[in-house]
């Protein structure tokens, strides 16, 4: 077997999976595509304009209004299908932060050891053995409302568990045989890091990145649900899904349904595809699997 | 004597990661947007009370001073008082924590309930349609938010069946008897079966949503902890000597799978008290969460460093007591 092989081969893969993980990995693909799609090309989707009020107050699902309207005759649809911008786009946004952050102080951490490992270890631990939907909430009232300062709160949550991730991986990277081997035969850094260190990355970086999105989606709608994530009159779901619980009482349940249905489809999604994907991209682990 | 000293070293151990914690929330607390005494006392108060506020509470000396009064204070167990509630922070927060940990303990315990034989028996029935079915139900239960889990609970149950409370942790003008604070527990100390069923009755559907929330990680992680013992070579060993099937399965198997799951069980513990601030918020319970909500809300920073603190503590002391009860049941492991 050439060297090439050892990398990461997706197709083939893939062929050789069992078929559950299989089924898992297209139904999670699509539920995640299909709301990525929304991300990107939601205000052309939306039927409506998210933000244009009507006379129409509190209207059940109709042909009109897939989804209904709002207290204040917005078109609900519309805006969770706008609102997938800032629920899914803030944890794209926190899932890349902390990938970047993870990477840089992981790599750090496992490659050079010593003190700078220490020290890493001991901050690390800290965050990771607190609970860390408590210090999101510390940080999003410290940064305040905003796109970008909600991001930072939900990344800092994910930081410990992505630096764990990469230190272990540089560590047993870094001792692999065939690294050793490559280097006596005269490879440079960046051909190791491109054939072998960035396709073992990579295959555990794809199942990590899509349970950030599923965790990223759960902060933000959780802190929107608190009252702390993008203030009203921005879409996002679990801000939605807060606004319509007052008016559950008086009959309006899809404003409390829908919202909480655009989150849970999104979770199913991207848990479905991680999961699938860890089967997939991980043969060696599918004895425990 | 072996036994005191390692729990010894393990809580030494503890103390840079909470002093590291308490310096990052100190540190925090003074870059919070928001004067906290004028979010209390509003934008007209007199700024002449306000400066003489300010000083009475140390905030306008230089902010090294105030952080090594804040920590010769914490190493005295003087959390200061709380700004809003004018009493000490460690008294609003001894009120209202059983509340959270009565909450966080009967939740667990559910979940452990539901979580591990679900695991445990799909393990044993590897790849059949239990297994399948447990590992779609959990992923589909892990999939749901909590506080969409609760708002269903409170929609089915409290508004359609009317059967369960959604709101609050007693009947109201309900008086119940304080030793621990644990409503259950005391209901029990004080044989009072009438409050016994009324505390069950209000707990049921927060703890019902806090376990949902965990029970998809445990039977997870007994499922995989159990395929691990299944494969072990003294299982075969175990079938070569002929051993009946179920002291296979209890003796050798269970009791082994059992080890790793005890120390997740306390991961799981440190994540559900996140989880139970939104659960306390939605089921209005005055706990450790909500008052970690309305404290951040009214800038009320010596009650944020204060529970955070309260919160630093519980998890080492409870990771802890994980790995003593880790290192009494598997006699492998040495101090």
């Amino acid at each position: 077997m050439s060297v090439q092989k050892i990398g990461f081969n997706f197709r083939e893969l893939f062929r050789v999976a069992p078929r559950s993980s299989k089924v898992m990995v297209v139904v999670g693909g699509i539920f995640s595509v299909t709301l990525l799609i929304f991300v990107v090309l939601g205000p052309y989707i939306a039927p409506r304009d998210p933000y244009q009020f009507s006379e129409n107050l509190l209207q059940p699902p109709s042909m009109n209004n897939y989804m209904g309207t709002d207290n204040l005759g917005r078109d609900l649809f519309s805006r969770l299908i706008v609102g997938s911008r800032y629920s899914l786009g803030i944890s794209m946004i926190a899932v890349g932060l902390s990938l970047i952050i993870g990477l840089f102080l992981g790599s750090m951490s496992g490659f050079f050891g010593g003190n700078i490992d220490r020290i890493l270890m001991l901050v690390m631990d800290s965050l990771y053995v607190f609970p860390d939907f408590i210090y999101m909430l510390v940080m999003v009232v410290v940064l305040g409302p905003g796109i970008w300062q909600t991001a930072l709160a939900i990344s800092v949550g994910r930081i410990p568990y992505n630096f764990r991730l990469i230190r272990s991986l540089t560590i047993s990277v870094k001792e692999r045989g065939f690294i050793e081997a490559e280097r006596v035969l005269g490879a440079d850094n960046w051909y190791i890091i491109r054939t072998h260190i960035m396709p073992y990355y990579m295959s555990i970086l794809f199942v990590t990145v899509s349970l950030g999105m599923a965790s990223g989606t759960l902060a933000i709608s959780g802190l929107g649900f608190l009252g702390l994530g993008i203030p009203p009159p921005t879409p996002e779901w679990g801000t939605e899904l807060a606004g319509g619980r007052s008016f559950l009482l008086g009959g309006s349940w899809w404003l409390v349904i829908f919202p909480g249905l655009f989150v849970l489809i999104a979770m199913l999604g991207f848990n479905l595809l991680s999961e699938g994907l860890d089967t997939v991209l991980n043969p060696s682990v599918r004895r425990l699997a | 004597m072996k036994l005191r000293y390692y729990i010894t070293v393990r809580l030494l151990l503890a103390i840079p990661t909470i002093a590291l914690l308490l310096t990052a929330i100190f540190f925090l607390m003074h870059v919070l947007p928001g004067d906290p005494i004028r979010i209390m006392y509003g934008e007209k108060f007199p700024t002449f009370y306000v400066e003489q506020i300010r000083h009475s509470l140390g905030l306008d000396r230089p902010l090294y001073e105030q952080y090594f009064t804040y920590l010769s204070n914490l190493a005295q167990g003087n959390l200061g008082v709380s700004l809003v509630f004018k009493i000490p922070v460690i008294e609003k927060v001894a009120q209202v924590y059983p509340t959270t940990l009565e909450l966080a303990i009967t939740g667990l315990i559910l979940a452990s309930l539901l979580g591990l034989p679900l695991g445990i028996i799909a393990a044993m029935r590897r790849d059949g349609v239990f297994d399948h079915v447990t590992r779609i139900l959990s992923l589909y239960i892990h999939s749901n938010p909590g506080f969409w889990i609760a708002l269903l609970f409170q929609i089915f149950f409290g508004l359609i069946l009317g059967i369960f409370p959604i709101s609050g942790r007693t009947p109201p003008g309900f008086e119940l008897q304080k030793i621990t604070g644990l409503n259950i527990l005391d209901s029990i100390l004080t044989l009072n079966p009438t409050a016994f069923i009324q505390s069950i009755k209000y707990l049921f559907l927060p703890c019902l949503t806090i376990a949902l929330t965990s029970i998809p990680t445990l039977s997870r992680l007994s499922r995989a902890s159990m395929l691990n013992v299944l494969g072990e070579d003294y299982m075969v060993t175990a079938k070569a000597k002929g051993l009946p099937d179920n002291v296979i399965t209890y003796k050798h198997a269970l009791r082994n799978a059992l080890l790793p799951i005890v120390t997740s069980i306390g991961g799981t513990f440190t994540w559900l008290l996140g989880g139970t601030v939104i659960t306390e918020k939605i089921f209005s319970l005055p706990g450790l969460g909500s008052l970690l909500m309305d404290s951040l809300m009214a800038r009320d920073f010596l009650m944020i460093q204060g529970i955070v603190a309260i919160y630093a503590v519980i998890v080492v002391v409870m990771n802890t007591l994980i790995d003593i009860i880790y290192a009494t049941i598997d006699p492998r492991v040495k101090y």
